[in-house]
């Protein structure tokens, strides 16, 4: 290879990374990724000037058949088989490399040296297994093989032992290169083993496999190139790899799940209870739903007028998308709804889960497709905390990313798994052909959920009628449709008797001090309390603003000073999950930085200053002399929460009162 | 090829991969998608592997390989690119 090709292959090796960093953002993507391709072309273009290429003929044929057949995929796909498009291309890559490698070895065969041989098994190992592995991705996509997990006995073991077998070919081969029995077997077997990895894989679980999948094509490439001695493969195939593990790992921690539990857990195929009698399903719901309070949870149904009335009065609307929605090719109707809802001056959002869809990111995809601009699809983390001021959420075609058993049912099978608070929405409506369960086979306790109202039928047919109705100037007020709970707004008070008895029922309290405890010198008073409600097991925690205290990490000194374990200083970001499961949060001094207003009311001082989520507690105790504002001089929404009693008082004497009364017991 | 080049390529592939991670944490979930298809684009490099042994015309077997591998890299290739750009472009801010 001469010097000028390798500092063209240099020069395409800076393009690509450069192109890859674009992706950091949507502004800088799409030039990056123009650079990149220049980076290509040059690469191309140089290639074909190698003084070891003496005829074009075949050349120039294999790319305009490769070129065409790009083309018309790229250009004609529709964006819901961008996987299938996806697993494909990892497929074709791959083979490519494996078809390589068996060249390779059938002109040299001896020739190739130790390190050589070694890298060819490799390529031909991985290689062939990512070929079928991704064919069969690609099948089940299409639904030109069945979804569902198929799995037989022993499978985990026969599998391991069929690895094992083949890294022991590999070893063979560089010790006796010569025989090509064994170089031709190691192929054969690769791609058995490449069926057999994706065989017990579920649908839901693509987006990981997929990812994954992508890894092993890079580390094909990678060794291809160290077959070669070609630098430019192993840097793009080792960037190819990471990027596919990463996005296995960020997809595994979206389910809950661990990538070995993907790989050989075959999720989605029982929908085992973990309770081995078989419980009747309205009981189990009843037990974890506390709006049945009969007993028998009912299904509420809902009509399109009456969608449409819902959202035509709603100020904030949260759609929750799922692969249902695209599944009924419902994406451009309900782009149209969005931006209808949109010139009415209803806000409207987007809450995507990582697993939406079926590769990392198709969600936005889809939605971007029928024209809904990014800015308004946002990822979970984001969007939780917006659902307690949504007045409606729609669930179109999610299932379980929406499910509420998954934080606190331990007995179900997808419990941990982050999902979206759709449940916290003041009105929730679900899209659905019926009551059908989702990928993990388990029913959904939304669906049942006292604040949602189903509205049944294909997702399309549904909301082209809701986008009439809305247009509709003569829609009536729908009388099936209760109000939602209307919010109290009157301030309630608590006394240190009743707020005693509140912390005796509690197992999980968040205490959340500010300046005005430190103020008010109750540091100490607090830390006996805290004390006291461990004895009784329970379990204390304090929530650290950063800006808690009149210096960064002031608050935790003045803790510290008063006896409390540094271990249970706990910083915002961590605490602000566990909120919703605390039964108690008290407030003791703090205020600017607990105002729900800092989330939603733009014309506030303090909106987007990262708060504490404290009114996602349970009951919530505040602690204050009287109803002052804080520094930034503005009434706090939390006094007036439904969930808020206010201790009106000195803190210092209040919660000695409320030592006095615990310890007393 | 000798130890040295091989230990080279390792540091290589080592230092790569830490890159890719520092560079691919950094993609907002967003655009994982389009991210995927470019990786897959980009990887589509193999093509100038694949050229070169189509285009020393060996033999018949290694012809038809090499053809095969041309193709399917090609597909990657320009496939990957446009399609890449097809989605970038339906991104669009509100």
């Amino acid at each position: 290879m001469t010097i000028y090709l390798q500092l063209a292959y240099l020069l395409s090796a800076a393009l690509f990374i450069l192109g890859i960093k674009s992706m950091g953002s949507v502004e800088t993507a799409r030039r990056g990724m123009n650079l990149a391709a220049l980076g290509m072309l040059v690469a191309i273009a140089g290639t074909l000037m190698h003084k070891d290429i003496v005829s074009y003929k075949w050349i120039i044929a294999a790319l305009l058949v490769g070129a065409t057949i790009g083309t018309l995929m790229s250009l004609w796909i529709p964006m819901t088989a961008v996987p299938q498009r996806t697993a494909l291309s990892h497929a074709g890559g791959a083979m490519a490399a494996v078809l390589i490698g068996v060249a390779e070895y059938y002109r040299h065969g001896i020739d190739l040296g130790t390190i050589r041989t070694a890298m060819v098994g490799v390529e031909v190992l991985i290689g062939g297994l990512t070929v079928t592995g991704s064919l069969m991705a690609a099948a089940k996509l299409q639904e030109l093989l069945p979804g569902r997990p198929i799995t037989f006995k022993g499978q985990n073991y026969f599998n391991f032992i069929l690895l094992a077998g083949m890294i022991g070919l590999v070893v063979a081969l560089v010790f006796v290169p010569a025989m090509s029995t064994i170089f031709y077997l190691l192929l054969a077997l690769a791609l058995v083993f490449g069926l057999l990895l994706v065989l017990p894989i579920g649908a839901a679980d693509m987006p990981v496999v997929i990812a994954l999948l992508n890894s092993y094509a890079g580390l094909t490439d990678a060794a291809m190139g160290f077959m070669l001695d070609n630098r430019i493969q192993i840097i793009t195939g080792s960037l190819d790899g990471a990027s596919g593990f990463i996005l296995a790992v960020i997809m595994c921690k979206a389910m809950n799940r661990s990538i070995t539990n993907v790989l050989f857990g075959a999720f989605g195929q029982v929908a085992a209870p973990s309770g081995a009698m078989p419980m009747p399903a309205a009981a189990v719901r009843a037990g974890a739903t506390p709006a049945a309070d009969d007993g028998k949870p009912k299904v509420k149904k809902i009509t399109p007028e009456q969608t449409a009335f819902l959202c035509r009065d709603a100020k904030r609307v949260i759609i929750v998308p799922g692969y249902g929605m695209a599944a009924a090719q419902a994406q451009h109707v309900v782009g149209e709804f969005a931006s209808m809802l949109k010139s009415r001056d209803i806000s409207i959002k987007f809450a995507i889960h990582p697993v939406a869809g079926r590769m990392p990111g198709h969600m936005n995809v889809l939605l971007a497709e029928a024209g809904v601009p990014y800015t308004d699809l946002v990822e979970m983390e984001e969007i939780n905390s917006e659902f307690p001021h949504a007045d409606v959420a729609i669930v179109i075609g999610a299932n379980d990313t929406t499910n509420p058993a998954a934080r606190h049912d331990k007995s179900s099978p997808i419990y941990g798994m982050p999902i979206l608070d759709v449940d916290k929405a003041k009105n929730i409506i679900v899209c659905k052909r019926g009551m059908a369960p989702g990928f993990a086979g388990i029913d959904n306790e939304l669906y049942i959920h006292e604040k949602t109202r189903m509205l049944f039928g294909d997702a399309k047919d549904s909301i082209s009628k809701v986008i009439n109705s809305v247009k509709d100037p003569n829609l009536k007020a729908a009388p099936l449709v209760e109000e939602a709970a209307p919010p109290a707004t009157g301030v309630k008070k608590i006394d240190t008797e009743e707020a005693a008895k509140v912390f005796r029922s509690a197992k999980n309290v968040i205490v959340v001090p500010g300046y005005g405890m430190a103020a008010a010198q109750a540091q100490h008073i607090v830390g006996e309390f805290t004390e006291i409600l461990k004895k009784r097991k329970i379990s204390v925690k304090f929530a650290i603003h950063p800006v808690a205290g009149r210096m960064p990490g002031h608050m935790n000194v003045l803790l510290a000073e008063a006896g409390v374990p540094y271990t249970d200083l706990v910083e915002m970001e961590e605490i602000n999950s566990e909120f919703p499961h605390a039964d108690v949060a008290i407030v003791i001094g703090a205020n600017d930085t607990t105002n729900p207003a800092a989330r939603h009311d733009r014309r506030s001082p303090i909106f987007g200053m990262p708060i504490l989520d404290v009114d996602k507690a349970r009951t919530i105790i505040v602690c204050k002399r009287s109803m002052n504002p804080g520094f930034a001089g503005i009434d706090n929404e939390l006094y007036i929460h439904q969930n808020t009693r206010m201790l009106f008082g000195d803190a210092k004497d209040s919660m000695t009162k409320i030592v006095k009364i615990l310890g007393a017991d | 090829m000798d130890t040295t080049l091989l230990i080279i390529g390792l540091y290589i592939f080592m230092l790569a991969a830490f890159l890719g991670y520092q560079l691919i944490s950094k993609v907002p979930a967003l655009l994982h998608t389009p991210l995927m298809s470019a990786t897959n684009a980009i990887s589509g490099i193999s093509l100038v592997g694949s050229l070169v042994i189509l285009g020393e015309n060996h033999s018949a077997v290694s012809n038809t390989l090499g053809f095969i591998a041309v193709v399917c890299s090609t597909i990657n290739v320009v496939g990957g690119f446009l399609i890449t750009d097809r989605i970038l472009k339906m991104f669009r801010k509100g």
